[in-house]
């Protein structure tokens, strides 16, 4: 090893001329320059001129210059700019990995840690900015103005909650809307936002996306007798008559005229939590899951607002089972 | 006959680990209420064998009573199985017995007895002292004017 080569310079110089040929060019184009560039000059001639002729121009330069005298020629290198992140240097290159029968995430850093990037800049480079959800809802939503006007809208809940951070309490609003077109699909979406007019546009939009295809008894009631348990909401509802009537919670009375269900008698035991019983409600009626892609046959884990069979119709047990349900007959 | 706990158990534990066969015991209160199941449409088929497969002409080699078996073939659709569950509903703790009206009631959406109406698609499986139909299934008991021991229900 050189005596030059102990120098911190002529190491880093090294080093770069190794990985980033165009980082070794700020050496090379200083030693031929009488006065010294300023950092943005240097970066703009290294973008206009070809990398391999300078190259070969450094390491003539070092080559041909006496050994003694190469420590003053970097030595009057100016040191580097270090409010200007170096997309080298700077850069954090970290892993995230989840063990197969983990609940928690590992990183792994292997160069940096990212939270050094605390400069705007790198940032940029380093968290691409996430795409701002629509807030719109005439925007987000492929509806005309007129089909989001026909949809029954009912607002559930809507209450402030906090958030404590660091700097103090974050208030918000939140809000539960119920969607559905009064024929069969219905839906429930939250929001929360500062802004009142964002929360339910948000709540709606989420709604309109979360809209499924209930099945009903001659379009006014359900099949059977179904009962759900949810947490602590144990929900029973019961087919009636024509003319007879939504019999039931306010929050189930709403998600049923939603859909476009007429007739029910339904009981709610234990919690009457209104976003639960909401909850409940969705997860008996609707389709439920899809046995083929629960649980990561590609979509992540099943989840437990995904779980349960909803309702089937009489012509689904009858392909199913291959026989004719007969009133009176068993097959 | 003791209560069917066991064939229960063994056709839901069958079902909800996707087999395709199951093995029971072969005695007649087994034959009855597999019988109903296949008349429903819960089953694909029932043959009789061996604790090794299917095979009636083993069963017919084999004269021990006790190695002797009842397979039944599972019926899946959607990637879901057909019979979703099989519960007992008399109980050697309290036993249910139900008279033809009462039979009648839980078929149309009435309670008797504690025991919760039929839903659409359930079916429920009545023990008769008549040796000719010891095993029927509730709607079947009705047509005949029989009532029993509600042995167990399907859905």
């Amino acid at each position: 090893m050189s005596r030059c080569s102990r120098l911190p310079v002529h190491r880093a110089l090294r080093f770069q001329t190794a990985i980033a040929p165009q980082n070794t060019l700020k050496a090379c184009v200083r030693f031929n320059s009488t006065s010294l560039p300023t950092h943005q000059e240097e970066t703009e001639t290294l973008s206009s001129s070809a990398s391999s002729s300078l190259q070969a121009m450094e390491s003539n330069a070092i080559k041909n210059t006496p050994f003694r005298r190469r420590r003053s020629l970097f030595s009057s290198v100016p040191p580097p700019n270090l409010m200007k992140p170096d997309p080298l240097f700077d850069s954090a290159f970290s892993m995230t990995m989840r063990g197969r029968r983990s609940k928690r995430l590992s990183r792994v850093n292997i160069r940096n840690d990212p939270s050094y990037a605390s400069v705007d800049e790198l940032k940029e480079i380093m968290e691409p900015p996430q795409k701002e959800e629509e807030k719109d809802a005439m925007k987000a939503l492929p509806m005309t103005r007129d089909e989001l006007d026909k949809l029954h809208q009912y607002p559930i809940l809507v209450r402030r909650v906090t958030q404590q951070t660091g700097k103090g309490k974050k208030h918000r609003q939140y809000m539960l809307m119920v969607v559905g077109n009064g024929d069969g699909l219905v839906g429930y979406g939250e929001g929360k936002h500062d802004d009142f007019g964002v929360t339910q546009s948000k709540a709606l939009i989420e709604a309109v996306r979360n809209m499924d295809y209930v099945e009903r008894f001659e379009q006014r009631t359900i099949w059977t007798d179904m009962s759900i348990k949810v947490g602590a909401t144990r929900i029973l509802m019961r087919p009636r008559p024509v003319g007879f009537g939504l019999h039931c919670n306010p929050n189930i009375h709403q998600v049923l005229k939603a859909a476009g269900i007429k007739d029910i008698s339904a009981k709610v035991w234990g919690s009457r939590n209104p976003i639960n019983v909401v909850k409940a409600t969705c997860m008996l009626i609707q389709a439920g899951n899809a046995p083929l892609s629960m649980g990561d046959g590609v979509g992540g884990k099943g989840r437990r607002l995904d779980a349960g069979s909803g309702m089937r119709s009489k012509d689904s047990v009858e392909r199913e089972r291959g026989r004719k349900l007969e009133h009176g007959r068993a097959w | 006959m003791p209560r069917p706990h066991d064939l229960c158990a063994r056709i839901q534990n069958a079902f909800r680990a996707r087999h395709q066969h199951v093995c029971v015991d072969h005695t007649t209160q087994n034959l009855g209420i597999l019988s109903i199941l296949l008349r429903s449409g819960f089953l694909v088929s029932l043959t009789r064998g061996t604790p090794a497969g299917p095979s009636p002409e083993a069963f017919n080699a084999t004269p021990n009573p006790a190695q002797q078996r009842i397979w039944a073939e599972l019926k899946y659709r959607d990637d879901r199985p057909v019979l979703r569950a099989l519960q007992l509903v008399s109980k050697p703790s309290r036993r249910i017995f139900l008279d033809p009206g009462e039979v009648r009631r839980i078929c149309s959406g009435r309670r008797a007895k504690q025991v919760v109406p039929l839903g659409m698609g359930e079916v429920a499986v009545v023990q008769t002292s008549e040796k000719e139909y010891e095993w029927l299934e509730a709607r079947e008991a009705i047509r005949l004017g029989l009532g029993g021991e509600v042995l167990c229900r399907a859905q």
